[in-house]
């Protein structure tokens, strides 16, 4: 039984029963309360049907049959006298009996209510037979007409021993109007029912359409429990029969003496089935009750304490700001714990409001299995991270959008059986669901094992649809014309099916992502896949954002779609202007510019000067000229007034710690109002190639201080900046280490120790946190500077340790910090954790060929991580050199350098027969998939710089299969066929 | 049923209005619907927002828009930065700060001195008063506060258009 879903149900149940002993009292003394009885039903309605789903057979025959006698209460207005109440209070209190039981031991005890159950029954013959001879009171004549109960016996048999399921028997729970509309079609039983269909249902006179859903529900649930309508009747047969039998002397045994009689002849049998119980108590001992200490809250209660602590969050701000203006050090002790408090209330309340993502999974696989069915298709759904919890708000947000998805995946995505299995792959197709956290957003991947998109398909429905040219979409990559999608109008199937594709679609699941924060992407590879990747906030309420200056205001631009950050100085030779629209080069990409001051019409004619804050939308990037950026900062999303509604740029606005009011950029918005020319589109989508060749090598670097000192550490490794309180640092058997998020405890440097100039303690310090996905550990740093792009050349190279020379950075002699030297201080292991073992292997060599000794210190460690022998050189002329009498198993080699660069020396390299078959790998700093097609011939595979994972592994591979080869074909000459 | 009790004990007519000033003219405000008059507050300019709105103001951690009254009504700019804000709460929940030059005292509204907006008063009073109450030395204008906050709210369409309708 499903732990969780009993807990839920307990936990439901018993309140729902704490109050029914009130109404069913309140019902006494006012029979004909029909909203009463209503309550009433509904609470037993509701035990009853979460039975059937929990596998509670013995509890679901009791309440059915309170059910059933309220049913008849109901629809036949019937006015209870104190007997009816009073059996209807037994029937409650054995509820709580079945409910008290689980709630101790976890499983349904075993208990006997038959005479209840009977009793039950034959009051519910009974109302029905009152009310139709127009008898308002049911007690003394129950016990004076023992004779109509048998008369009912007989018709009730004689449909049972037909053997025929009736409407009755599994759609009692609808009013004798549908049923009786239902038998008129000649619709008896489930089956038939799902037979004729959603449509013909609702168009029954006596059927309400939200009536016809129910019905078909049920009846689709009955025949899902495995015909079990045939033998619910062939069981209610039996207790009919019984019931009628016993039903005389019960009747006036009810009225005699219901009181005194019932309890005890109840408690024997509960009495009895005590052995039976225990043993089930012993197995399930670990079993501890769930529902201890849960208790439901109104969420909209939750809502506005959320508010509240909002207002806490921002109260909290402002007075942390004066206690600093103050200096009191008395007022900081205390700032600082309200600082905490205040807090740990924030993340503890958001996680009140999250709930796992399975809530909105949970009926996928339903959705799938009945797309597949109705498809012809046949598809597996996969589903990972179903834990993963997110704000209810933002759930109830993406279940459509995520449905809508889902949808597509099984109508576009997955081809039928037959095209699968021609095509290599197995006949059911893969619906693959996952969600996992990364740094405070949450990522959902949609991805099917399908056909994939067809990016030209794509481009021309673009070109037919006017949505762009034919120039632009000539220029365009794939992963640009994928994004097209998601553009109003867009359906690239030919025949639009009922199930998804009626024109609007994907671009509808985008603005529903984005309303909620978000961003959406799609890759699709064909012949293998398409997957959407949408990434949310955790939560809405409380949101991550740079806060910038544009002339004099201030402006908060949320986090979620900042890529970087860039400083744009009037003297940079990046800036650009095609058609009237400004540019800034950016990795050899034109990268449009927003003048944020011409936008918001703060400014005229504003000079190509200040920071750019690079946007990601998912189908554009694009970067927002501001003057200056101060920083991130936890602010409260507060909505803005109806003044407001029209202007698109705004996405809300929040009060900052001095009290002041900022208005939140919504990135959508400003989007929306770049409408790039032609001209200037054409620039963009041209640009990737043709500069890429002049791409200088830059690196980011952040800046830090210590003291007086500067100090720089490439960004590669650095995998975020925290700010903390000095006290989480502990100490643990001589290190020091903290808890960092998902209670990983990392290691701790103090950089100033490392130096040997232990900085002063203070309250609040910075980390850089280091990591290269694997490893993790935390540098201690006091001040930081600025996150800045330089072309890293180091002057003065050092030998000193942690260092690898000197650069100068803004006019500053800056020291540059050798992270690998700082990683092996903090995890010896770094390099050698996950060493392969080989055991009398012939030492591989790879020979690397590196101008700048940056990259070098950085790739060498990974590379005799490997256990591989290594040989540098600082140039294709030295690398020729080397290959002149030696022959590595690999050579990687980056691509800019100087005397001669990669291009040259691959083409040196191809050109020698002893070489013929060794791998060459590029080594660049620009992501494959743009490269032009010069790379992709010279090279046997280009890796990005860092990417330490991929690097390790796909090196290990190539060495492996050249080996292989080496060895199979008995010499180096022999593989050279078989290398691309 | 608590709040009908209360209104069934004050006499039907009687209600009371909070004075305040703009340019020459008197205004006249429901006591009920004014919140509080505070002084003027750190205002947050937003770009690109309708004439009519000044900003926006915390109040105690919520964020209220500003109206300036004088930018409503077409006068120019205030020389000072001396002026009052009475906070109106509306039936849309929202609540807006009015920009007055200057306010005045509560005064009880004296059906027999009511009389309706005359003709020769400013267009903009006659789209937005009730009518106006005549004092001896000044007349105060019984303003609107719903219609005259929906005024100020910018439409899809031309807000000129909109005025010309009127």
């Amino acid at each position: 039984m499903d732990q969780e879903l009993l807990a839920e149900f307990l936990t439901e149940s018993s309140e729902n029963m704490a109050s029914i002993e009130e109404q069913l009292m309140a019902l006494e003394s006012n029979p004909q309360d029909e909203d009463l009885v209503n309550a009433i039903f509904r609470v037993i309605h509701t035990v009853k049907g979460s039975c059937g789903f929990l596998g509670l057979s013995g509890l679901e025959k009791l309440a059915h049959a309170g059910e059933n006698l309220l049913s008849k209460i109901r629809s036949l207005k019937f006015a209870v006298n104190d007997d009816i109440v009073s059996l209807l209070l037994d029937c409650a209190d054995g509820i709580n009996d079945y409910l008290h039981g689980l709630e101790s031991n976890g499983v349904e005890p075993v208990l006997d209510h038959s005479s209840v159950i009977s009793r039950l029954q034959a009051a519910e013959r009974l109302v029905d037979m009152m009310a139709g001879a127009g008898i308002t009171s049911v007690a003394k004549e129950a016990v004076a007409a023992p004779e109509p109960v048998k008369q009912t016996k007989a018709p009730v048999a004689k449909e049972s021993v037909a053997g025929d399921i009736t409407v009755d028997d599994w759609a009692g729970d609808f009013s004798a109007d549908v049923r009786a509309a239902l038998s008129e079609q000649g619709w008896h039983t489930p089956e038939q029912v799902i037979a004729a269909g959603f449509a013909p249902l609702r168009d029954l006179d006596a059927v309400e359409p939200s009536d016809a859903l129910k019905i078909l529900g049920l009846a689709k649930k009955v025949v899902s429990q495995g015909g079990a309508s045939k033998k619910n009747t062939e069981e209610k047969e039996v207790v009919v029969e019984k019931a009628a039998v016993e039903s005389e002397a019960v009747a006036v045994e009810a009225t005699l003496e219901p009181e005194r009689k019932e309890p005890e002849e109840k408690n024997l049998p509960a009495v009895q089935a005590q052995p039976q119980a225990q043993p089930q108590e012993m197995v399930q001992a670990a079993v501890t009750p769930k529902n201890a200490g849960s208790i439901r809250v109104d969420v909209e209660l939750l809502d506005s304490l959320m508010n509240q602590v909002g207002e806490l969050v921002l109260t909290r701000n402002r007075l942390l700001a004066m206690v600093q203006e103050s200096g009191s050090m008395e007022f900081m002790r205390v700032g600082r714990e309200v600082d905490q408090v205040t807090e740990r209330l924030q993340s503890q309340l958001l996680r009140t409001r999250m709930q796992p993502i399975k809530t909105i999974w949970n009926s996928v696989p339903r959705v799938v299995r009945d797309m597949s069915k109705s498809l012809d298709k046949r598809i597996n759904v996969l589903m990972e991270g179903e834990e993963t919890e997110l704000d209810r708000s933002i759930l109830t947000a993406l279940k459509d959008p995520l449905t809508h998805i889902i949808r597509n995946s099984c109508d576009h995505g997955v081809e039928m059986p037959d095209v699968r299995r021609a095509a290599g792959k197995p006949e059911a197709g893969t619906l693959r669901l996952s969600a996992a956290q990364e740094s405070g957003f949450i990522v959902i991947v949609v991805a099917d094992d399908g056909g994939g998109i067809n990016a030209e398909k794509v481009k021309a429905k673009a070109v037919t649809m006017g949505v762009i040219d034919e120039y632009v979409a000539a220029s365009m990559n794939d992963q640009a014309a994928l994004q097209l999608i998601f553009n109003a109008g867009l359906s690239t199937v030919e025949k639009v099916s009922n199930l998804s594709g009626r024109g609007v679609g994907m671009d509808v699941v985008k603005t529903s992502i984005e309303k909620v924060g978000g961003s959406v992407d799609i890759s699709s590879e064909m012949g293998k896949g398409t997957q959407l990747r949408i990434r949310i906030p955790l939560t809405l309420a409380i949101i991550s954002a740079m806060i910038v200056r544009c002339c004099d205001k201030h402006f908060a631009i949320p986090q979620i779609s900042v890529h970087e950050l860039l400083s744009a100085r009037a003297s940079s030779d990046d800036w650009r202007s095609i058609g009237g629209q400004p540019f800034f080069r950016l990795r050899g990409r034109l990268l449009p510019i927003l003048k944020l001051a011409e936008t918001l019409k703060l400014a005229e004619d504003v000079p190509h000067d200040g920071s750019i804050v690079v946007m990601d939308m998912g189908d554009r990037t694009f970067g927002i000229l501001i003057d200056e950026i101060y920083g991130a900062e936890e602010i409260v999303v507060k909505p803005l007034g109806v003044h407001f509604q029209q202007l698109n740029q705004y996405g809300g606005c929040s009060i900052l710690g001095d009290g002041s009011v900022i208005p939140i950029l919504d990135c959508n918005g400003l989007a929306q109002m770049m409408e790039l020319s032609d001209e200037a589109n054409q620039a963009v989508m041209t640009s990737h190639d043709e500069e890429l060749v002049a791409v200088n090598e830059m690196q980011h670097v952040l800046v830090f201080k210590h003291e007086a000192s500067r100090f720089a550490i490439p960004m590669a490794l650095v995998e975020r900046l925290e700010r903390f309180a000095a006290d989480k640092i502990e100490s643990s058997s001589g290190s020091e280490v903290m808890q960092y998020r998902n209670g990983e405890v990392i290691t701790v440097l103090r950089w100033g120790e490392m130096i040997g100039q232990p900085s002063p303690d203070c309250d609040e310090v910075y980390g850089l946190i280091l990591s290269d996905g694997e490893h993790r550990m935390c540098l201690q740093v006091d001040e930081i500077v600025d996150i800045l792009e330089v072309p890293l050349e180091i002057k003065k190279p050092v030998q000193k340790e942690f260092f690898l020379g000197s650069t100068v950075i803004l006019d500053q002699v800056t020291d540059v910090v050798d992270v690998f030297d700082v990683i092996k201080r903090a995890v010896p292991d770094w390099f050698t954790s996950t060493p392969e073992k080989k055991s009398n292997h012939v030492r591989q060599s790879i020979l690397f060929v590196e101008d700048a000794p940056f990259f070098r210190n950085l790739v060498v460690p990974v590379l005799q991580a490997m256990d591989c022998e290594i040989w540098t050189a600082e140039d294709g002329v030295q690398a020729c050199k080397i290959l002149a009498d030696k022959v590595p198993d690999l050579i990687l080699t980056d691509i800019e350098m100087p005397n001669m660069d990669g291009y040259e020396l691959a083409r040196w390299i191809a050109t020698q027969e002893r070489l013929k078959g060794v791998p060459v790998v590029a080594l660049t700093a620009t992501p494959p998939g743009e490269q032009g097609d010069e790379r992709r011939g010279l090279f046997d595979d280009v890796l990005v710089k860092f990417d330490r994972q991929t690097m390790t592994s796909t090196l290990q591979s190539m060495m492996n299969s050249y080996a292989t080869k080496k060895t199979a074909g008995g010499g180096v000459e022999g593989i050279s066929s078989g290398q691309v | 049923m608590g709040e009908n009790a209360l209104i069934a004990v004050q006499p039907q007519q009687s209600q009371e209005l909070l004075t305040c000033r703009v340019g020459e003219q008197w205004l006249g405000l429901q006591v009920r619907q004014v919140r509080e008059v505070v002084m003027p507050q750190t205002c947050t300019k937003m770009p690109l927002s309708a004439d009519a709105v000044m900003g926006l103001i915390n109040l105690r951690g919520r964020v209220i828009t500003q109206l300036d009254v004088r930018k409503v009504i077409g006068l120019a700019d205030r020389e000072t930065d001396v002026y009052r804000v009475a906070i109106v709460e509306t039936m849309s929940g929202e609540d807006f700060g009015l920009v007055m030059d200057e306010v005045g005292e509560v005064i009880d509204l004296d059906p027999d001195s009511f009389e309706k907006t005359p003709k020769t008063l400013d267009r903009v009073w006659q789209d937005v008063s009730e009518g106006v109450l005549k004092q001896e030395e000044r007349v105060v204008v019984l303003v609107n506060v719903e219609r005259f906050i929906a005024m100020t709210i910018p439409q899809p369409e031309d807000m000129d258009e909109l005025r010309v309708l009127h």
